[in-house]
């Protein structure tokens, strides 16, 4: 992954760079006047949020821009030929073969109607590489390469017979195929759990290494740009505000965006948001044990029926005023516990008592009461409002259903949570769409705060948010709890995130609670081996090969 | 797979008498005797010819006798005797059936065939005059009422212009092929008649076009939309990515993908092209099912309108079944069970 010197001839020249989309509300500029380059066998990374145009940048590169997109200004040089004068033809010619690429979400970019081998082997086919058997032995060489077992078997299998981070193999199989000199990898592991996601950028090293492969990777996570990038280029509204070496912009950070960035992102050294409580210090509101959920399964093509149990033998409570985090990877049953602690799905068995009184089973005017004292935030703040409700009618629901106050009196409750939650209460007549990420899930939150609730259970809640908005939002629900007594159950897959939030931190996976603790003490030393393997996933920030260690870590 | 099919199918006698329940009990609802149709009008004043009648048909006996009779010789494979026709209702079905079915077959084919290639044709020429004309048609298929094109059409093609071929199976004083499957155009290939299956083909054509009239609406706007939703899909640009053109992402990827749900649709809509056949077989003197339900409805022929409801829900069910299979055949996610 280190560029080679003796040829300062970039492979890729990006300059002046502006791409206009046409919308309905005339043109809008994605990209203004970006400057790129990327040296043979180098990794760059380009690294913003949503919106910030890098995945626009992107895909000019590869002249895949959505329909409604035109480059308007700038060149792209790719070795030595301009990218944007090249007809269709030539430019097919060069996609696949001489530029890879590395989608973002496995689940949606691999055709679910064509088997996994002959989607990888049509490349060999459409350049000219190889046909018929040759193109087949090509793919299954690939799919052993990227690390598939049983290759020859898979070859035939169709994508839903993959899980996630298989997929994610195969796409890098496909990018990689011809042996291209650059790849573009957009966001490669954003969709996958962090175990996996190391492992996968791990292998698209190793390949890229071995086949001299530049590799342009885009990203909105810095850590792990720093960790695997020789150089950053930071880009915010569609332009590049900072690029170099990835320890200087990252250690060194000239301009104002990146600092912000990478103040708000949060590592394994950030401080608590909430000090260094303990378990012991108030009474349970929510205490839980051995509460277990089993579903009915269908295994093989007799459809024999069999339990499995997505949540086994789970036990803990929630001391009042305190914050518990529940972390794991998808399938670990995390996000199932939250539902039953909601009520929102009956358990097999087990016991949660809240607030001294066993709540499992309850039903009637006895549910709709705990309902008030326990409330959810969940993951999406696109999905989780009713698109044809204000953001006034979504806060004052809660109140009309407990039928609480008169009108005029919800009016003023609506006001004082809005602006508890930090937005400006004239919003309350504006509808979710004209609302950013950050303040729908605002929103959210000033609903599940509207009945004054004890407990308030956060599924993800931050997990959607860019890591700018997301540092707010944690210092809002920080806020919040000290302000109102609150008891948070925050659920998550970002250890990061868990680590500065939490007062008391649970591991689960595969339906059990693997370790306990205090995030200080379980993150600094931890006891069971999926924790450490959790843990030595994340990126940490340090860039590979480089002498001092960034700020990240400091 | 087999285990499903096996399940569906025992499971089919189930419905079907449901179906011959209701079907039984709406026809015995309506006020009115059928007697006039069993006996006519005119042998209605003799009191003996109309006892004798009634207890030869067993109009004499309760609503659940009748009912519990009839359920016992259908098991027995006998749908009743036509009190119009005097045959049995199972021979009539037989007789009529195939032409219903060559027609329906054959609007079918037009419906996916032609539905395909214009959706996909506009589609590709998206925005286009192409596209506007072919979006127009689709729509005028889907709302112009089928009686109406039917008689326009005839009287353009046939009567004015002369180009396309007139009412009925055949032309006059053509005579039949020796029956073999009931299917006039099988039948003359099968005879070896050349002259004889075009005139039976050309018969079908314009017939069977205004059938799939609807239909073919609707496959050409989910087949035009699904194309222009799966070309924006990631794994359409992934496809773009590899250095496909786009026509090689859009035969090889997108329209597979985008031809699925015509397979639901098409399987939904059998049940109504066979209801159209009503229409259309009355407009072109077309002597199958459709005609026949009409002619034993007025007749309060209760044994035929049983029978026509029972052989009706049969198809409903195969293409049911059909889709199912068809659809599983096609997309690998999808498992039957």
């Amino acid at each position: 992954m280190t560029a080679t010197p003796d040829d300062d001839r970039p492979l890729l020249a990006i300059a002046g760079l502006t791409v206009a989309f046409t919308t309905d509300r005339g043109p809008v500029e994605a990209v203004r006047g970006a400057d790129l380059a990327v040296r043979r066998g180098e990794t760059v990374a380009i690294v913003g949020e949503s919106g910030s145009g890098k995945s626009t940048l992107a895909s000019a590169i590869n002249g895949l821009l959505a329909a409604n997109g035109h480059v308007t200004a700038g060149s792209i040089d790719f070795d030595g030929t301009d990218l944007l004068a090249l007809p269709e033809r030539r430019m097919n010619a060069v996609r696949g073969r001489r530029i890879g690429l590395v989608p973002q979400d496995p689940m949606s970019n691999l055709n679910p109607l064509l088997p996994v081998g002959k989607q990888i082997s049509e490349i060999f086919r459409i350049h000219g590489v190889a046909g018929g058997r040759a193109a087949r032995d090509r793919a299954v060489e690939l799919l052993d390469a990227v690390g598939i077992p049983d290759p020859r078997q898979r070859y035939r299998q169709y994508p839903h017979e993959f899980s996630g981070g298989m997929r994610q193999r195969v796409l890098i199989a496909m990018g990689l195929a011809c042996r291209p000199q650059l790849l573009i990898a957009d966001e490669p592991t954003s969709a996958l759990d962090v175990t996996v996601q190391k492992i996968v950028l791990d292998l698209l090293d190793e390949l890229t290494t071995s086949m001299g492969t530049a590799v342009l990777l885009v990203t909105h996570d810095l850590a792990l740009a720093a960790e695997r990038a020789d150089r950053v280029v930071v880009m915010h509204r569609g332009a590049v505000v900072e690029s170099g070496p990835t320890a200087e912009v990252l250690n060194d950070p000239r301009n104002d965006y990146t600092r912000r960035l990478l103040d708000a992102a949060p590592g394994m050294a950030t401080e608590s948001l909430v000090g260094a409580e303990t378990l012991t210090d108030a009474a349970p509101v929510i205490e839980v044990t051995g509460l277990r959920k089993e579903y009915a399964v269908r295994n093989g093509a007799f459809g024999r029926r069999s339990r499995f149990a997505a949540v086994d033998d789970v036990s803990f409570s929630v001391p009042r005023g305190r914050t518990v985090g529940i972390v794991g990877e998808s399938g670990s049953g995390k996000s199932t516990t939250a539902k039953m602690l909601l009520m929102l799905e009956p358990s097999t068995s087990g016991d949660i008592v809240f607030d001294d009184r066993e709540v499992t089973g309850l039903a009637g005017r006895d549910l709709f009461a705990f309902r008030r004292r326990v409330q959810p935030v969940f993951q999406n703040p696109y999905a989780a409002l009713d698109p044809r409700y204000t953001v006034g009618d979504t806060v004052r629901e809660p109140l009309e259903v407990h039928r609480i106050g008169t009108r005029a009196e919800q009016d003023a409750r609506v006001s004082e949570l809005l602006t508890q939650v930090a937005l400006d209460p004239d919003l309350a007549d504006r509808y979710p769409h004209e609302l950013s990420g950050g303040q729908r899930q605002r929103v959210a939150i000033a609903r599940a705060l509207a009945l004054d609730p004890e407990v308030v259970i956060l599924d993800e809640a931050v997990s959607a948010l860019d890591v700018l908005v997301q540092a707010q939002i944690l210092d809002l629900l920080v806020e919040l709890q000290r302000r109102l007594g609150l008891s948070y159950v925050f659920i998550s897959h970002d250890l990061a995130v868990v680590r500065i939030l939490c007062h008391h931190v649970h591991v689960m996976k595969a339906g059990r609670i693997v370790e306990s603790g205090s995030p200080d003490a379980l993150f600094r030393d931890p006891q069971h081996e999926y924790t450490k393997e959790l843990l030595a996933a994340i990126p940490v920030g340090t860039p590979t090969g480089q002498g001092a260690g960034p700020k990240l870590l400091t | 797979m087999i285990r499903f099919v096996a399940k569906r199918l025992a499971l089919m006698p189930l419905l079907l008498w449901g179906i011959v329940t209701i079907a039984f009990l709406l026809s015995h609802a309506v006020a009115d005797n059928p007697l006039a149709s069993i006996v006519g009008e005119r042998n209605l004043g003799n009191p003996d010819i109309v006892r004798a009648a009634t207890e030869r048909w067993g109009l004499d006996k309760s609503l659940p006798e009748q009912y519990f009779l009839y359920i016992a010789n259908l098991l027995q494979g006998d749908m009743g005797t036509s009190f119009r026709t005097k045959a049995p209702v199972g021979s009539d079905l037989a007789d009529r059936l195939p032409a219903t079915l060559e027609l329906a077959a054959m609007a079918l084919v037009f419906a996916i065939v032609i539905g395909t290639l214009l959706g996909v044709l506009a589609a590709r020429m998206r925005g286009r005059i192409v596209d506007s004309v072919v979006r127009v048609l689709a729509l005028l298929g889907s709302s112009l009422p089928v009686f109406w094109v039917g008689l326009i059409f005839l009287f353009i093609f046939y009567a004015s212009l002369g180009v396309a071929a007139g009412p009925g199976r055949l032309s006059a004083r053509v005579i039949p092929p020796p029956d073999a499957t009931g299917f006039y155009t099988v039948d003359a290939l099968l005879a070896g008649d050349w002259p004889l299956f075009v005139d039976a083909f050309g018969h079908l054509l314009m017939p069977a076009l205004i059938m799939s009239l609807a239909l073919l609406g609707t496959v050409i706007r989910i087949v035009r939309s699904q194309m222009l939703e799966e070309q924006g899909s990631d794994y359409a640009r992934t496809a773009r990515a590899k250095g496909m053109t786009r026509g090689q992402v859009l035969n090889r990827h997108v329209l597979r993908n985008a031809i699925t749900p015509v397979i639901t649709i098409v399987g939904v809509s059998v049940g109504l092209l066979i209801m159209g056949a009503v229409l259309i077989e009355t407009i072109f003197s077309w002597n199958g099912i459709g005609t026949y339900a009409v002619e034993s409805s007025r007749a309060l022929d209760f044994p035929a309108i049983t029978g026509v409801c029972l052989v009706g829900g049969c198809i409903f069910l195969v293409a049911n079944l059909v889709t199912d299979i068809a659809y599983a055949v096609v997309d690998p996610r999808v498992r039957l069970s």
